[in-house]
């Protein structure tokens, strides 16, 4: 089953294939893993871990990625920091590249850091023009580093900023449109946002264009009361559910990963989630009369 | 047009700068150019940052230092690990090396240098994550060396495995931390008026450790110095005596072929 999946270089607009329904790989769950090979269409790896010399998280790396298709997810590129683009990050994330063979790179659309630090959070951009303009000229540096289209996800976040000229899902768009990358929309994300911003998570659904849309982010959160937080270490909840339904009938058929890093469950958990998204694509797939093949624009 | 983007790109800089000094001390002043709600104001959205990147920090510590947090218990391990993070705010892209200099602030700050042996499990516990994800790289084995002619040897000279980490201890922090590695009581930790010489090694990925007698410790520092066989022989032969310096020297070789802390070798051309 080892899927020749061409490293993201499709032509300019539409986004690659539907990989199905994945989850992110983590080590308690690697010898399970290899040696079950789990009903897991793909893995999504978190790049900044397996930028290391060797040993065995690249080893377990390696066996996986002989059985199953992986994406690689960054958390540290940083892409509209002041700062410059981290040279040596970039070098680490092509050697990566070329050992794994992604189906895709991605990482977010915020900042992470600066003045040379790292606060290891994903930080909220201001949506204004320059700030538009800084990220598209820098995901362009990316892009043409590796040859590839990068994928763009939207963060969760806790403030807004008061000199912002548009709202998140406009300046998601237009980077997406103007860098010509594409788009891992983190559904969750947007659910968060929309409770901590007080703002309809379906405007924004509605204002992604289809075609850049390579990914879907599924995760849970902890809600404590004031403010949502964007904790990945539990279920995912209802409405989050419900708001996956309404993204897979506006983008069809798209790769599908739920993401769990902290307080991590047995494998047999994450994979009963993953069949619950399944089922929900494929009520989603029937009502539109779809056969899971992607959606025009 | 280049003074606008100047100005926006200042402008820029100027809000991730506090942003960030927020997060790192508090700094106030980014909070009049964020928005708040009646449900939580701009502070309390900030905290959620701010927390954040301290909990994250201290999981990170948490994860590379069990043994440490094993034996200064749960409230001083967080108690360290907040000082530290608040004297060394994280320029790492990847959170794997932060902490690097943990066991250097435990020697230094007031509060811990007197607990010597909390320096010597964060020096041993670096070690182990640093052989850990090592560069891969085959092991030299007894049937390479076996096919060496016998006027070579003298001057051989051995590479070590890029796994293989040394560590002086002066305290029975490895004890410790096997202890606490199989859930059982920690013992208290003892100060040794001579330090241990610990060889730490890789093999089918797993990190092992053990400890060096004095002279095998001095002649694998001179092995991994690049001195030839002959100069180590020698030297050895001076701590253990000429006519069982060989022996010693092959049985410390064969030790370290078995547990993969070579990994090939050169002649000396010298």
């Amino acid at each position: 089953m080892n899927a020749a999946i061409r490293p993201s270089a499709p032509a300019a607009g539409g986004a690659l294939r539907s990989l199905g329904f994945g989850l992110g790989l983590r080590p308690p769950h690697y010898s399970q893993i290899a040696e079950t090979r789990p009903n897991v269409d793909w893995f999504e790896v978190l790049s900044e871990n397996y930028m290391v010399p060797g040993g065995r998280p690249l080893d377990w790396l390696d066996r996986i990625r002989a059985d199953y298709p992986i994406a690689m997810h960054g958390v540290s590129l940083s892409i509209g920091s002041i700062d410059p683009l981290d040279e040596e990050h970039l070098v680490q994330l092509q050697r990566l590249q070329r050992r794994v063979q992604p189906a895709w790179i991605s990482d977010h659309l915020c900042w992470t850091g600066v003045a040379g630090a790292n606060l290891h959070d994903l930080l909220p951009l201001p949506y204004t023009e320059p700030t538009l303009a800084h990220v598209v000229e820098r995901v362009g540096q990316v892009q043409d580093r590796l040859g590839c289209r990068i994928l763009l996800e939207n963060v969760s976040s806790y403030v807004s900023y008061p000199s912002s000229q548009m709202t998140e899902w406009e300046f998601l768009a237009q980077v997406a449109q103007q860098a010509d990358c594409l788009i891992l929309l983190d559904v969750n994300n947007i659910y968060v946002s929309s409770v901590n911003h007080e703002f309809d998570p379906l405007t924004y659904l509605d204002a992604i264009p289809v075609e850049r849309v390579q990914q879907i982010h599924l995760a849970g959160h902890e809600n404590r009361g004031d403010l949502i937080v964007d904790t990945h270490d539990r279920p995912i909840i209802d409405p989050v559910w419900r708001l996956y339904e309404a993204a897979r009938r506006r983008f069809g058929d798209v790769s599908t990963m739920i993401e769990r890093d902290a307080d991590i469950p047995p494998l047999p958990e994450l994979l009963a989630e993953l069949d619950l998204a399944r089922q929900i694509a494929a009520r989603v797939d029937t009502d539109c009369g779809r056969d899971g093949s992607r959606r025009a624009a | 047009m280049q003074d606008r983007r100047a100005q926006a790109r200042s402008e820029l800089a100027g809000l991730q700068r506090e942003f960030q000094g927020y997060v790192l001390q508090r700094d106030p002043a980014v909070l009049d150019r964020v928005r708040g709600t009646g449900a939580a104001d701009a502070a309390t959205r900030m905290n959620v940052y701010a927390e954040g990147y301290a909990l994250r920090l201290l999981e990170a510590l948490e994860t590379d230092y069990p043994g440490l947090k094993a034996i200064a218990g749960a409230d001083e391990f967080e108690a360290l690990g907040r000082a530290f993070i608040a004297e060394f705010p994280s320029t790492y892209r990847n959170l794997r090396w932060y902490g690097d200099r943990l066991a250097q602030f435990l020697l230094q700050a007031p509060a811990w240098s007197d607990r010597t042996e909390l320096a010597d499990m964060a020096r041993f516990e670096w070690a182990m994550a640093t052989s850990f994800d090592a560069p891969d790289a085959a092991c030299l084995t007894r049937e390479t060396l076996a096919g060496i002619a016998p006027a070579h040897w003298p001057h051989l000279i051995f590479v070590v495995h890029p796994a293989v980490q040394r560590v002086r201890l002066q305290s029975n922090v490895a004890a410790a931390w096997s202890a606490q590695a199989r859930g059982d009581c920690v013992p208290v930790s003892r100060r040794d008026p001579y330090p241990t010489t610990w060889l730490l090694t890789r093999r089918q990925l797993q990190v092992r450790f053990r400890a060096m007698a004095p002279e095998e410790a001095s002649a694998f520092d001179r092995v991994a110095a690049r001195a030839p066989f002959q100069v180590w022989c020698s030297e050895l032969g001076a701590i253990v005596g000429e006519q069982l310096a060989a022996a010693r020297a092959v049985e410390c070789l064969n030790q370290w072929l078995a547990e993969g802390a070579l990994t090939s070798f050169v002649l000396d051309s010298a």
